[in-house]
């Protein structure tokens, strides 16, 4: 009787089969995409894009993004390279003597670049994010190839000294992303 | 008529399974790839391009904006070292000495991966601020009431953990399954 009435049903049965799989591989591929679209636009709706924007130290307040460290102070930027023509300046200099990194992810959430005070010349980093095929007239920076048109640069400066917090706020505030212009070096 | 309704019920059913079969394996799932060291959970591909859709789909929803494995190894517990589920009802010690890293901490999040309110806004403990005893060794202490130098408040639920390793030593990204972590033992409970 079960098996008359599958063989009956057979091809709406497969269809759906059909229809589940497509659906459940679209939103697995789909759902990065749309998380970092999300998270970009909440950024963006506060500070903008290209411009760097220095976090408050997370808490149980922090709902922004899921799982802040509270030991990191973050900053972050959108970068959007059309809003740009091309090209974004990311820097730092004075930062401060603890542990500091600067990452950049794509639109799909992945991590194409970092680097860490250690690996920073002179405790200082200053490059260029660009499109792929991008050519940016009198540029003497170091040049970052961004996977995706926007992404999120993200510093992040470790609090390993509860008791110089103030510091070590002020001085990550030397890091900064914003459009390139030729002579803004 | 009939052909109508069956073309809807396919939809209906074709898209309800779809998005629970993301649900249970995205949201709910285990790591896509992912190791384990005792309790502690950990995926070397995450924040890489590496990692293919499953597993960045989970890090968008529960570590979104995560380092990659050169800079940072992220490992996770959501069980105690006997298998149990952790629940803010009991209480846990962490025990251990310094995992291979630069930098390290141990921080408690709910089940919302959001760190959990407490009065006295404590979150985490790290290789800066845990206290240790005479031989370097630490006990941390998760738990809803007060728990001493190394305590981390949790509330009443389900509750997991994440530990940090900042600049591993290699050793860690070339056998994450066998790197000496602290071990996480259930106390008494309510």
């Amino acid at each position: 009787m079960r098996m008359k009435l599958l063989l009956r049903h057979w091809p709406w049965l497969a269809a759906t089969l059909v229809l589940a799989i497509v659906v459940h591989a679209a939103s697995v591929y789909l759902l990065p995409r749309f998380v970092m679209m999300r998270t970009m636009a909440a950024i963006a709706r506060n500070t903008g894009v290209n411009a760097i924007s220095h976090g408050q130290r997370p808490s149980s307040r922090s709902r922004g993004v899921v799982r802040p460290s509270p030991d990191l102070l973050y900053s972050t930027c959108i970068y959007d390279l059309a809003a740009a023509h091309g090209a974004v300046r990311v820097h730092a200099k004075d930062m401060p003597a603890t542990y500091w990194s600067v990452s950049l992810f794509d639109a799909d959430t992945n991590n194409f670049y970092v680097m860490n005070d250690r690996q920073a010349k002179g405790g200082a980093v200053d490059f260029l994010l660009i499109a792929p095929g991008t050519f940016v007239d009198g540029n003497r920076l170091p040049v970052v190839i961004a996977p995706t048109e926007r992404g999120i640069v993200l510093f992040r400066t470790l609090i390993n000294d509860e008791t110089h917090i103030a510091q070590i706020d002020a001085a990550r505030r030397h890091a900064g992303c914003e459009a390139y212009v030729a002579d803004s070096r | 008529m009939r052909t109508a309704l069956k073309v809807l019920a396919v939809l209906v059913v074709g898209i309800a399974l779809g998005l629970a079969a993301t649900w249970a394996s995205v949201i709910r799932g285990t790591m896509a790839g992912g190791v384990s060291d005792g309790p502690w959970r950990t995926s070397l591909y995450a924040g890489s391009r590496e990692g293919g859709p499953y597993l960045r789909a989970q890090i968008a929803m529960h570590g979104l904006l995560a380092l990659n494995r050169h800079e940072t190894i992220y490992y996770t517990a959501a069980r105690d070292s006997d298998g149990n589920v952790l629940d803010g009802r009991c209480l846990y010690q962490i025990e251990g000495r310094d995992p291979p890293a630069r930098w390290w901490s141990i921080t408690a999040y709910g089940a919302d991966d959001f760190l959990i309110p407490n009065a006295a806004e404590r979150y985490s403990m790290s290789v800066n601020s845990v206290a240790r005893r005479a031989d370097r060794s630490f006990v941390v202490t998760l738990s809803k009431g007060q728990g001493g130098a190394n305590w981390i408040p949790v509330g009443d639920g389900p509750f997991n953990v994440s530990l940090r390793l900042y600049n591993p030593a290699p050793a860690v990204a070339g056998d994450p399954a066998h790197v000496v972590l602290p071990t996480i033992r259930r106390g008494t409970c309510e």
